[in-house]
């Protein structure tokens, strides 16, 4: 039988793997003594995953896009107050309805320092159009019949339809003629060069000389991934990590604005939680039956003790940071016995005894907030009478039940509203899944119209006034209950200046932030 | 013994053929449509028509199977649907970070617990035992969740000692290595010590005693190298399960392991990632209780001769 490792006192062999051992241990002591210093007058962001892409073409998550919009630079971009500015254009001009001519900025130069003409902007749109894999930024661009580029600085797009919300989506990043997959060496012309990427750990990115706006203050940033929560706001308030941005679960505000080297920034979302009804029910077809579950939940309580003041309350998908937001849409207050009229009213009396007058099945996901909240609801509906059950299912049983129609309510959250455009997707009267979200049979004929013509409208003015009408329609049929809006927050450590949340949660105030030294002493 | 351990990595390959089977037919039950993932839901019915047939997910499930099959013979798991990167290299990058960490706290939990295991067996009743005792069921007690923010608490925060979380400073394993560590070793401190008493209570012990051997020698050679039969198999199984990914530690401690990697696939529902995770977990058990079996027979030559 050969010798154990553990057979002592040790012999011939037995010694060289106990030193083997001896060795490895010392190796890894040893190392643990090194330490990796931080780039001076660098801003370390503290996300919980990092970003799936570095192409700004197949770009879909929050953080692959906050990190795209600082490595590549957009046609347009949107300001802090969600206003459309041009960046790489200095101008998107419509001829016609279905044609937009773009002129380019002149000694723009991307970071490998080739200067970016139009043959780039036709490459990028082209290979968002028709490359393989397909972009998910396809179906922002609309219906394009043919991208052309007559001279280095002009753009020439047509489209065979109309389709307003075109010039508001060339956000997305210019890439390089002929850039193959950029998702792991990005070239761009934003204000930040790429450095290195570890998947799961790290991406690092660093002043770009050559960027055509001003130049960052900062000389670099890093994306640092630091999954669990807790442990990032532990590393924030340890200052290896200086800003964490949304998602911060409300019962940590407190602690947060304690903390004497953290501030936490706020701003109103774009983000608006809602429930969904399906209009085919018996019960919810009713427009009062949807009124009277709007009046008979308090969101004031909701968003104080639940939500601890992390969102403002809204009559409207369209949220108030956006520019096409419907201001003095009526309030739905919290008026039970308001409630209660409109139920006997529709002609479902009390039966009394604690028996409901009917009995709804809500479905949500296994999110816990989102199962607390359920279980509120179900005791505001039940206090005017409505039985309400709660059904909650793993996502992808959740999500597909919502597509085929198979539910009476549920609650989501739509993410990322920009132009008011979508709301045809989700409430036109032709825009059942799969092509579109109108999962609840929604049919309006004034609503439908009014969502085509606000599609081909290119005037600013006459767009607000459009989708304002279909706010107002909307908050009175109660297709859906809107809740509330997110509120954004940023925690911040307070050597950094000049950081600005916007509503988007787009991080490209960094282009402008500071970094003071630590402790009066440079880093 | 060379036929021995043939004859059990044969017995391996249908082990290995029915988790790809299951892995394959859970992933295409679970309701949730990939391409609505990669494109978003605001997508043309039309590019999602294309997309999927680009990916092969209109043809039937049997072709797609049969295609699964082919492409793990040359190592293709399939693309991830978030990162566009190849399953297996996905996998494999991650690989390093979970090796590290398992070795790390298997050492760990292995250097604590023989020692102190064999020490309360040797001083059975006495304070040393009973401190032992104490030291295996705190160990046990306190999940990874809990003990791992403690100690960032501690040594990172208030002492500032060691890096609260990641990989880029190689002091970094140490915080996560002593929370993966310390419930393994809790649990083998006990295992040694009842393994070692078992086993003092043999004839040969009665007889190295009356030798006139050293209670050092009679513990430390001859009972524990006898005892540590069950505890080289616990050990084995621990170390496949550190292998597959300590993910709530991974995610603590932001260590970029496999372990991360899945749970991170199934949060954004990432399923050709899930099925590679849940592929590379199933050929760790596989592969260590080969180890486990292999290290039998070298412990225990019955063992070979009987089979």
């Amino acid at each position: 039988m050969p010798d154990s490792l553990f057979v002592f006192p040790p012999r011939g062999g037995t010694i060289i793997r106990m030193r083997l051992w001896a060795i490895i241990v010392a190796a890894v002591l040893s190392a643990a003594c090194s330490r990796v210093p931080l780039p001076p007058d660098t801003v370390v962001i503290g996300v919980e995953t990092g970003p799936a892409t570095l192409d700004p073409r197949f770009a879909a998550d929050a953080v692959s896009v906050n990190a795209c919009s600082l490595i590549h630079a957009g046609l347009m971009r949107r300001d802090e107050n969600m206003a459309l500015r041009p960046y790489l254009a200095e101008s998107v001009e419509r001829k016609d309805p279905v044609t937009y001519v773009i002129r380019l900025r002149a000694a723009v130069r991307f970071h490998d320092d080739r200067e970016l003409t139009s043959a780039d902007v036709r490459y990028t749109l082209e290979s968002i159009l028709n490359g393989v894999p397909s972009s998910p930024l396809k179906g922002q661009l609309g219906d394009v019949a043919s991208v052309e580029n007559p001279d280095p600085l002009t753009v020439v797009v047509k489209l065979k339809t109309p389709f307003a919300p075109f010039a508001g989506n060339l956000t997305f990043g210019i890439v390089p003629t002929g850039s193959g997959d950029l998702s792991r060496n990005p070239v761009g012309a934003g204000p930040f060069r790429f450095v290195s990427y570890e998947r799961g750990q790290r991406l690092e990115l660093t002043r770009s000389p050559v960027f055509f706006g001003e130049k960052p203050k900062l000389a670099g940033v890093i994306f640092k991934v630091v999954p669990d929560e807790t442990v990032r706001l532990l590393e924030l308030e340890n200052g290896n990590v200086h800003i964490v941005t949304s998602p911060i679960t409300p019962a940590v505000l407190p602690w947060l604005e304690k903390q004497k080297n953290i501030t936490a920034l706020k701003r109103a979302g774009s983000n608006v939680s809602y429930i969904g009804f399906n209009l085919r029910d018996r019960y919810l077809k009713d427009a009062r039956v949807r009124r009277a579950i709007a009046h008979a939940i308090d969101r004031n309580a909701i968003i104080t003790h639940l939500l601890k003041g992390q969102a403002l309350k809204t009559e409207t998908l369209v949220a108030s940071a956006n520019p096409f937001h419907a201001a003095g849409l009526a309030e739905r207050r919290y008026d039970p016995a308001e409630s209660k009229r409109l139920l006997d009213e529709a002609g479902y009396s009390d039966p009394g005894n604690g028996v409901p007058r009917f009995t709804l099945v809500y479905k949500t996901s296994k999110n816990p907030t989102r199962q607390k909240i359920a279980e509120i609801f179900a005791q505001y509906l039940r206090a005017v009478g409505i039985g309400m059950e709660i059904k909650s299912f793993e996502w992808g049983t959740f999500f597909a039940d919502i597509k085929s129609g198979n539910f009476q309510m549920y609650s989501l959250t739509w993410v990322g509203m920009v132009d008011p455009d979508i709301l045809r997707f989700i409430f036109h009267s032709t825009s059942a899944p799969p092509d579109g979200a109108n999962r609840g049979g929604y049919e309006n004929h004034r609503v439908d119209e009014l969502l085509d013509a606000g599609r081909g409208q290119a005037d600013a003015d006459r767009r607000k006034e459009i989708y304002g009408e279909v706010q107002a329609i909307l908050s009175e049929e109660l297709p859906y209950i809107t809740l509330w809006t997110s509120v954004n927050v940023a925690a911040v450590n307070r050597r950094v200046k000049g950081f600005v949340v916007y509503p988007d949660e787009s991080l490209d105030s960094l282009a402008r932030v500071t970094l003071s030294p630590e402790n009066g002493r440079g880093e | 013994m060379r036929r021995y351990l043939l004859k059990r990595v044969f017995g391996l390959i249908p082990t290995v053929f029915g988790v790809v089977t299951l892995v394959f037919l859970m992933i295409h039950l679970i309701p949730g449509d990939p391409v609505e993932i990669m494109l978003g839901e605001t997508a043309m019915a039309a590019q999602k028509q294309a997309m999927r047939a680009e990916l092969g997910l209109d043809r039937p499930v049997s072709e797609q199977y049969l295609r699964y099959l082919s492409g793990l013979f040359s190592g293709d798991l399939g693309k991830s649907i978030k990162t566009r990167e190849p399953v297996f290299s996905e996998i494999v990058s991650r690989w390093p970070a979970t090796f590290e960490l398992a070795l790390f706290a298997l050492l760990l939990a292995w250097g604590v617990s023989i020692p102190l295991g064999a020490l309360a067996a040797a001083r059975r009743g006495t304070l040393v035992d009973k401190g032992s005792l104490f030291v295996s069921l705190v160990g046990v007690a306190m999940p990874n969740f809990w003990l791992g923010p403690l100690l960032i608490i501690v040594f990172s925060i208030w002492l500032g000692w060691l890096p609260v979380s990641g990989r880029e400073e190689a002091a970094g394993i140490i915080l996560p290595g002593i929370t993966l560590g310390a419930g393994m070793a809790a649990f083998l401190i006990r295992l040694t010590r009842s393994s070692v008493l078992e086993a003092a209570s043999e004839e040969y012990i009665m007889a190295a005693r009356a030798r006139g051997l050293p209670e050092w020698k009679v513990y430390g050679k001859h009972a524990l190298a006898n005892a540590l039969l069950p505890v080289v198999t616990v050990m084995g199984l621990q170390f496949g399960a550190l292998l597959s990914g300590a993910v709530i530690t991974e995610t603590v401690f932001s260590w970029p392991g496999v372990g991360r990697l899945m749970i991170e696939a199934i949060e954004s529902r990432d399923y050709p990632v899930v099925q590679g995770c849940v592929l590379n977990i199933a050929l760790c058990y596989v592969a260590v209780n080969f180890l486990v079996d292999a290290a039998y027979a070298l412990l225990d030559p019955r063992i070979r001769l009987e089979r």
